[in-house]
């Protein structure tokens, strides 16, 4: 065996670092899809009817729904009537953190999310989602001094149905897609933040996704909403055990600005990606958008994506106050046989409306990523501006690069530039990093961070860490 | 399930394909009629294209498809083509409404052959490479011309011939009764070590109201020279769909401008390179300048299938008025084109609020040792570079024109042809005389 061939066989074979299970008494719902599992949930969680009903119409429309089939990979048969849509573990209604199953804290220090030390530390308010239900919140008294509403989705229902009637499907309907109708009928938990007027969020606010039990889906729904004048950024991990199924992960991701608010959403993602010969591994068919509701709001979405067998997800801004600003930056890693179709949707409404998409693909093995991005300009939207870049690296000569940029103007004052290169790590730059002592291995985990490092930059501190972390694992062992 | 589009037009051609198309037919080989029978079934599964089809998001073919097209005999009375580009010396020859004006046309010099249709159909190595150089079961417009095309011509480089001359070949669309649709097709052979030009123009009468299904097959063999260039400076009763497939082999260069300057009311061009040889060069070039309700789609395709080829695209658009344009550059690098470089560039000026542009560079990458690029822009006349002029005292309108002709000359100064380029810049000059220009 070749150097090479043993360093790409390294890479192929490296250890995904989460794929422990927990073994946790768990409430599960059968398997199968029909009104009686969204009965069941609805009534686990203690809905009021409302929320049944609109569940109800969700599936409806679901129903009538067939698969899309413009996607650039096969897709793969999903049986809805093999999965459980509630797992829970037993023992709800959480007072404090104590009383948290000792092996679930286990679980999470295991994954580095530390609830314990989180409430010491003035760090990041934590909310914790273990399959399907939100298993601890932390740092919520603090929040709520300053009016911050940051809690499961399920007590937003019961605490706050007035918000919560008032923003849930407004970004994304229930009829979206396929996947957002599924996850409005069966969602069984998520988070949902609010931010009063004029308030800075003064911590991070984060999600942790657990898929542990095994032929479960995971149908989370956040919903967040920023007031006039305020601030938040919010971060998202997830993880999953490695099994040799494919489990789905179908959640719906609503964020609002109004006026002059921002919000920033992070995202690193970090589903088991099935092993090397592509068996196993997530489905993370994920529908996230934000409307920048009032002026000069801003949204800015951040993701870093390594995870998943495939990911299919596109998150995406409606700019329709006047003057606001919509933000992308990605970077999608996929290696062995994991596919990613991932981009953003840019729709100008508003004047003046400004967006900027930075997209760096990385494939190696016998991956394919795809960048699949919309930038809308309507007649409504004059004097606005679009700048999209979009990069692949290619690592290895079994995988590909694809680009699918929609561009749309219709107006004579707004300026809309793309750009897009794809090539492989150079190899004079490798050369060169040889030449001072550092080996190829280490040179090409150096490029990569590099070429990653104008997203990885937006990342809050703590994520960004993780972040080249999991990259330099995930890149270990490839040799352009 | 397919979701084209079936309207009377496409029941009438239905309709008529057995009953008088065929029959119409009955002097041509049997592999020639299984060919169309085979595309007639794409086309009548299929229909006509509707916006549901991704390669036709963005062009609504019902638009057109609203007036009621037939088939119409091919006509025996020859309006005489005046058209000409001064200065230019090439061979002419005259197509009007799809058929060969013999009279009209020049004797072509040694080492090239031009047939007309009996003939190209009397000769099997003809008519077996007809329809094998643009395969596409999922083109139904593809199929269309298969199935129903009632012209065909063969034009033939002989190997190792450098042929000067350009060769000058007049589409032109005149008075047709009805609305006529006038499907027909070109082969172009350009054999080892030749070298040719051909210049294609379109131009119609202004009563012609077709819509012409014109499909053009070019085989670039080892080591040949190819330019070809296609100008449209029709009125706006011109429909027009191209279908243009380029194969081309080792070491092959291939030429193309792809000029949109009239008036034509619709044009989608498909202009598919595949480049299936090692060391080849490719280099398309493109404008399309719109006005009025005017509808102008470029989609390409450069495919590169073997090493070590260059591919260079350039296209430029400015969309005044309601005019709608839509650019779709595809690029694809398969496995075994590894040392590829394939750059792709589509820049758009809009001049009206109410004017559109869609541009989809697309790039589908397989192997890992290459350089590809796209860049797509829409933008404005610069602000900075009118008042500029202005302080210059040059008057806005006249500074509008300068730096439009400035923005595309990028395009139109990279045709080798001075007289040609001359006459580019005389259609873009008479389609910048119109108000549209200080809208803005």
């Amino acid at each position: 065996m070749s150097k090479d061939e043993h360093l790409l066989s390294t890479l192929a074979t490296n250890e995904y670092d989460y794929g422990f299970t927990t073994n946790i008494e768990m409430e599960l719902a059968p398997k199968g899809l029909n009104e009686d599992t969204i009965r069941y949930i609805s009534e686990k969680k203690n809905e009021p009817e409302w929320m049944l009903e609109w569940r109800l119409k969700a599936f409806k429309h679901f129903l009538q729904m067939s698969m899309p089939d413009w996607q650039n990979f096969p897709m793969p048969e999903i049986d809805f009537q093999g999965i459980s849509y509630f797992a829970a573990p037993k023992k709800n209604q959480l007072k404090s953190l104590d009383e948290v199953d000792p092996e679930l804290l286990d679980t999470f220090n295991k994954l580095g999310i530390p609830l314990e030390e989180q409430k010491l530390l003035s760090g990041v308010a934590v909310d914790a989602v273990f399959d399907s239900v939100s298993v601890a919140t932390t740092f919520r008294e603090k929040l709520a001094e300053q009016g911050i509403i940051f809690c499961s989705f399920g007590e937003a229902v019961q605490n706050h149905p007035e918000l919560v009637k008032k923003y849930l499907g407004t970004v994304v309907p229930q009829t979206d897609n396929v996947f957002a109708a599924l996850n409005a009928a069966v969602f069984s938990d998520g988070s949902f933040a609010y931010i009063p007027k004029g308030v800075r969020c003064p911590m991070e606010l984060s999600t942790y996704f657990r898929i542990n039990s095994q032929n479960t889906g995971q149908f989370e729904r956040t919903l967040l909403v920023a007031d006039e004048g305020s601030y938040v950024s919010y971060l998202e991990g997830c993880t999953a055990p490695m099994r040799d199924e494919n489990q789905l992960h179908a959640a719906v991701v609503e964020l609002i600005a109004l006026d002059n608010a921002e919000i920033k959403y992070s995202t690193v993602q970090n589903w088991y990606p099935g092993d090397k010969e592509g068996k196993g591994g997530i489905y993370n068919f994920v529908t996230k958008r934000g409307i920048c509701k009032g002026k000069n709001s801003k949204i800015s979405w951040t993701q870093v994506e390594t995870g998943s067998a495939i990911t299919w997800k596109y998150p995406s801004v409606i700019l329709k106050g006047d003057n606001s600003v919509g933000e992308f930056y990605s970077v999608a890693l996929t290696r062995n046989k994991q596919l990613a179709d991932t981009g953003t949707k840019m729709i100008h409404l508003g004047k003046n409306t400004r967006s900027r998409i930075i997209s760096k693909g990385i494939s190696a093995g016998n991956s394919h990523n795809s960048y699949r991005g919309q930038v809308s300009i309507h007649a409504s939207a004059p004097g606005s501006r679009n700048f999209t870049q979009c990069d692949s690296l290619l690592i290895g000569d079994r995988c590909g690069a694809h680009t699918f940029p929609y561009i749309e103007n219709r107006n004579s004052s707004s300026v809309i530039e793309h750009e897009a290169t794809t090539s492989k790590i150079a190899e004079d730059q490798i050369f060169y990093l040889n030449q001072r002592g550092i080996d190829t291995e280490k040179a090409v985990a150096l490029i990569v961070n590099g070429y990653a490092s104008e997203v990885l930059n937006k990342l809050p501190m703590e994520f960004a860490v993780e972040a080249r972390k999991l990259l330099a694992v995930s890149l270990d062992g490839s040799v352009g | 399930m397919e979701q084209g589009i079936f309207n009377s037009t496409y029941q009438s051609l239905i309709e008529s394909f057995e009953k008088d198309h065929l029959p119409e037919r009955s002097f041509e080989d049997e592999t020639l009629l299984a060919k169309r029978a085979a595309a007639f079934q794409v086309f009548s599964r299929k229909g006509f294209p509707s916006i549901k089809d991704e390669e036709w998001r963005f062009t609504n073919l019902n638009r057109i498809l609203k007036q009621d097209f037939s088939l119409r005999p091919p006509s025996i009375s020859f309006a005489k083509a005046e058209e000409s580009i001064a200065g230019l010396d090439a061979c002419r020859l005259v197509l009007i409404n799809g058929v060969l004006a013999i009279e009209q046309s020049d004797v072509l010099p040694e080492g090239l052959i031009f047939l007309d249709t009996q003939a190209a159909l009397a000769n099997p190595s003809y008519s077996q490479l007809l329809g094998s150089i643009a395969v596409d079961d999922n083109n139904a417009m593809l199929a269309f011309n298969t199935a129903f095309f009632k012209n065909f011509y063969v034009l033939h480089v002989k190997a190792k011939k450098l042929i000067e001359k350009p060769i000058h070949l007049i589409h032109k669309f005149s008075e047709a009764g009805s609305p006529s649709i006038i499907p027909y097709r070109l082969l172009v052979i350009a054999e080892e070590l030749s070298e040719s030009t051909l210049i294609e123009t379109f131009h119609s009468d202004g009563q012609a109201s077709v819509l012409a299904s014109y499909v053009s097959e070019v085989q670039v063999a080892q080591s040949a020279v190819l330019h070809t260039h296609l100008i449209n400076a029709a009125a706006e009763d011109l429909n027009l769909i191209h279908h243009r497939e380029v194969e081309q082999f080792k070491t092959s260069v291939y030429n193309n401008s792809n000029l949109a300057l009239g008036n034509a009311a619709f044009i989608r061009n498909n202009f598919n390179c595949r480049l299936k040889g090692s060391v080849t060069e490719t280099n398309l070039l493109g404008s399309y300048i719109t006005n009025g309700t005017q509808h102008v789609d470029n989609h390409t395709v450069v495919d590169h299938q073997m090493p070590n080829s260059n591919s260079m695209e350039l296209y430029k658009g400015i969309m005044m008025d309601r005019s709608h344009g839509v650019f779709n550059g595809k690029i694809f690098v398969r496995l075994d084109a590894q040392k590829t470089n394939a750059f792709q560039q589509n820049n758009n000026i809009l001049l009206s609020d109410q004017a559109t542009i869609n541009s989809k560079p697309q790039l589908e990458i397989f192997a890992d040792d290459v350089k590809c690029s796209h860049g797509s822009t829409v933008g404005q006349i610069d602000e900075q570079a009118l008042f500029y002029l202005k302080t210059r005292g040059i008057s806005e309108e006249r500074a509008r024109k300068m730096l439009i002709e400035a923005f595309v000359l990028d395009v139109h100064s990279r045709i080798p042809i001075k007289a040609l380029q001359e006459y580019v810049l005389q259609l873009l000059q008479a389609k910048l005389d119109t108000d549209s220009l200080v809208t803005a």
